[in-house]
């Protein structure tokens, strides 16, 4: 949904139209599920997660600047609501790395890198602002600017985690590539 | 969105079922923003409305009232004594008798009072004609001046009719 056309839903919102909401819970719903499930497997969570999310929205429409996207603003609530979440659950519902990845059938890490898989397993070993900075930026295509508002930080600080993020990364995939080369 | 598409899983995305699900559950908690907030509003855009139309309403009157005077004050001096002329000249009318413009009741009048009598007639009518050239707020000096020497000479008839009446 163009940046127009969200203003107009948001307009009509704030006029008192609830049905004029539904159109921006169809164009951001898919896209926000998707991203909280990078932190937990368990799809009631991530699907509480999403909720909460979208009803605080509503309820705070009156403070949405319009400055930038509502799936800025709203990624950033959703993140505030599971980062909460997270400190009073236990870390058994948040996603682990298959060890074992090697063993399943067909999966030739020395051949072929598989982009998905290996990357999520990756990601696993980031703490949960670098993971979140990581995934905004590399996968759902936020600039830095959109970042910081999206997590409250400064420009500058987004950069930096997503910096260290990559050499982390990096680091751990070679590390990875180093032993399955030496395994093979 | 490619980007996305690579990365995450088809059942990393909410099914159609799970979407209307939570869509449900928004729903209910969600009230539609109240209008009374709205009404407040619009109760004060309709009261500062109305003082609007008040004011605009009482300036209007006013500026007329000045617009008229100061078209008035304006006028160039010639028009302003020929208004005083034929204020003059519309009271003194009213002294003269109306039996001296009465044909039917006049039986004896003597020639030099036929003879005002003629130039009151033929005075008047120059003075009508000349009044309906003018269009509306005519300054033009020749017409004024032709006006005030017309008013001029009707004031004397008047006078000289006065006169003899006393007599």
């Amino acid at each position: 949904m163009d940046i127009r056309k969200e203003k107009k839903q948001i307009s009509k919102i704030r006029n008192g139209n609830s049905r004029a909401y539904k159109l921006l819970y169809d164009a951001n719903v898919k896209p926000l599920f998707s991203f909280m499930m990078q932190f937990s497997k368990d799809k009631d969570q991530v699907a509480d997660w999403v909720q909460k999310a979208f009803i605080k929205a509503y309820n705070s429409i009156g403070s949405f600047s319009g400055k930038s996207k509502f799936s800025t603003w709203l990624f950033g609530i959703a993140i505030n609501e599971m980062k909460s979440e997270m400190r009073k659950l236990s870390s058994k519902n948040i996603f682990h790395i298959d060890k074992n990845i090697e063993e399943h059938e067909g999966f030739d890490l020395v051949n072929e890198f598989e982009w998905k898989q290996e990357m999520k397993e990756l990601l696993s070993v980031l703490d949960e602002n670098k993971r979140i900075v990581f995934i905004l930026f590399e996968i759902e295509g936020y600039n830095h600017n959109e970042i910081s508002k999206i997590l409250g930080m400064s420009i500058g600080n987004s950069r930096a985690i997503l910096s260290r993020a990559k050499q982390i990364l990096r680091k751990k995939w070679m590390k990875e590539r180093g032993r399955y080369e030496q395994a093979k | 969105m490619n980007k996305q598409n690579k990365f995450y899983d088809d059942n990393e995305y909410p099914n159609k079922e799970l979407s209307e699900m939570m869509w449900e559950e928004i729903k209910h908690n969600i009230t539609p923003i109240k209008k009374e907030f709205n009404f407040l509003i619009e109760k004060k855009s309709f009261a500062f409305g109305f003082a609007a139309a008040v004011l605009l309403l009482i300036t209007s009157i006013n500026l007329y009232t000045y617009l008229t005077s100061f078209t008035i004050r304006s006028e160039p001096e010639i028009s302003k004594i020929n208004r005083v002329y034929s204020q003059t000249i519309n009271g003194m009318e009213k002294l003269l008798p109306a039996a001296l413009f009465n044909e039917t009741k006049i039986v004896n009048v003597d020639k030099r009072l036929q003879a005002d009598l003629e130039n009151f007639s033929n005075v008047n009518q120059a003075i009508n004609e000349l009044k309906f050239e003018f269009v509306p707020d005519d300054i033009s000096l020749i017409k004024q001046k032709r006006l005030r020497t017309l008013y001029q000479i009707k004031l004397k008839i008047i006078e000289q009719l006065i006169l003899m009446e006393e007599k």
